[in-house]
């Protein structure tokens, strides 16, 4: 699963997720209740978005049915736009000593920093080597940047401009627009905040 | 994925949500092309108006498109939701990826045009002649005829899914060869894929992935994924040394 890997575009220093999840054997019984523990320290510091993908995102079930749907081995992600709420919440994590595994995706010098000021020693790393193969089958660039930030690909092109035509008309704002583009990524790791700066450019 | 067409009034909702463009509105009702439709169901959780849209009973193949389009399914005969594993989020606790490997991981037909397993089995071809270790959990693997060649089960090869993770260890002094062959694989696709790559991190900073990736001055984005090692138990990677 390299769902939050392959993100595109500028604006990205207004981007980041932090996954929280167990293993399946080893500490997967009981982690209901600790991914919701993490969740809630999330919320609590300016998560724009949370989900988890068998359960669906903050915008689509509310943050009460995420819950309530969450189970043992949920994989919960929890979207920032700013870095000192990513290190706040990276920090009380850290305090919970909860055991469950814990990812933070975003520009790499900037989540090195979140990483020292929260106090944690990076482990492990995924970088990108981007997109390869037949290239001009991609829909245009501003259409990728937004797309990109569902990684199962389930934001499409035609619902980016159908939301800019809405928004262009009147009938709908630039924040309600993110927040359409977001409902479709199941796991909620789409940036609703960053999808409304994107949009912009549309018009 | 059916419609019911009775019901549906051809709104044409289902069609903005469809990843793959497989559902069109003719004579004002919505008609779905079952070779594009990959059986992601985003149509269904969006919501139809008038709830023209079902899920059919499918069978093998078709339920590996189901279980790799679809993020909230769970493959039937691994168990695993998505389309991969777990791969670095839990290395720490796992040991997956260890001292001197890189974890690769090609996602065929990412972003949005889909892939057939025959591009596939073309990747992981190309993976396994370096002697990649292919991640036993991940739905890919275990619809390869062999591993050690890579090829996949004929029934299965012609099958288009939204996207399809070749998830690998190899060892990192052959990292260089490895992207060799998927700079060559690139030329020989019908899709895109993603290239991804996953390594602990050394005492000094760097990744075991850092070198070979300078010395054929390729470029990484500029964003990435970092397991930050909270997880427990944790594994002893000295042990290996």
């Amino acid at each position: 699963m390299t769902h939050t890997l392959h993100r595109t575009g500028n604006t990205l220093e207004n981007d980041y997720i932090i996954l929280a999840m167990p293993v399946k054997g080893v500490n997967k019984e009981g982690s209901k209740q600790k991914l919701i523990d993490i969740l809630d320290i999330g919320i609590k510091n300016g998560a724009v978005n949370a989900g988890d993908t068998q359960s669906g995102n903050i915008y689509s079930v509310g943050l009460d049915g995420l819950k309530e749907r969450m189970k043992d081995g949920a994989v919960l992600n929890l979207t920032f736009d700013k870095k000192e709420n990513v290190i706040k919440t990276l920090k009380e994590i850290k305090d919970l000593q909860n055991g469950m595994s814990v990812v933070v995706t975003g520009l790499m010098e900037h989540t090195k920093e979140c990483c020292q000021e929260a106090g944690l020693q990076r482990h492990t790393v995924a970088r990108s080597l981007g997109v390869w193969g037949n290239v001009e089958k991609l829909p245009e660039e501003k259409c990728m940047n937004i797309m990109t930030m569902c990684g199962h690909g389930l934001i499409t092109a035609t619902l980016i401009y159908d939301l800019a035509e809405k928004v262009k008309s009147g009938k709908m704002t630039l924040e309600q627009a993110g927040i359409e583009v977001a409902k479709p990524c199941v796991c909620g790791a789409c940036n609703p905040v960053r999808a409304a700066l994107l949009i912009k450019e549309f018009l | 994925m059916r419609i019911r067409e009775e019901s549906c009034v051809g709104c044409g909702k289902c069609a903005k949500f469809c990843p793959m463009k497989a559902i069109k509105i003719e004579d004002h009702k919505a008609k779905v092309d079952p070779l594009k439709c990959v059986e992601c169901y985003n149509c269904i959780r969006e919501g139809c108006p008038v709830n023209a849209l079902a899920k059919e009973e499918l069978s093998w193949p078709r339920t590996l498109a189901e279980s790799l389009s679809c993020p909230t399914g769970v493959d039937e005969k691994s168990g695993v939701s998505g389309r991969g594993t777990a791969e670095m989020k839990t290395n720490e606790v796992t040991g997956r990826i260890g001292h001197q490997k890189v974890g690769i991981c090609l996602e065929m037909g990412r972003p949005f045009t889909g892939t057939t397993f025959i591009d596939v089995e073309k990747a992981c071809m190309a993976l396994a002649k370096h002697g990649a270790y292919f991640e036993p959990l991940n739905p890919v693997t275990y619809v390869m005829k062999d591993t050690t060649t890579g090829e996949i089960q004929e029934d299965v090869r012609p099958l288009f899914v939204l996207s399809a993770i070749v998830e690998a260890l190899i060892d990192a002094d052959k990292l260089e060869e490895v992207l060799k062959s998927c700079q060559k694989l690139s030329k020989e696709v019908d899709t895109v894929f993603s290239v991804g790559v996953s390594s602990l991190l050394k005492e000094d900073g760097t990744a075991y992935f850092d070198e070979a990736i300078e010395k054929m001055g390729l470029s990484m984005y500029a964003g990435g994924k970092t397991n930050v090692g909270l997880g427990r138990p944790l594994y002893d990677f000295d042990k290996e040394r």
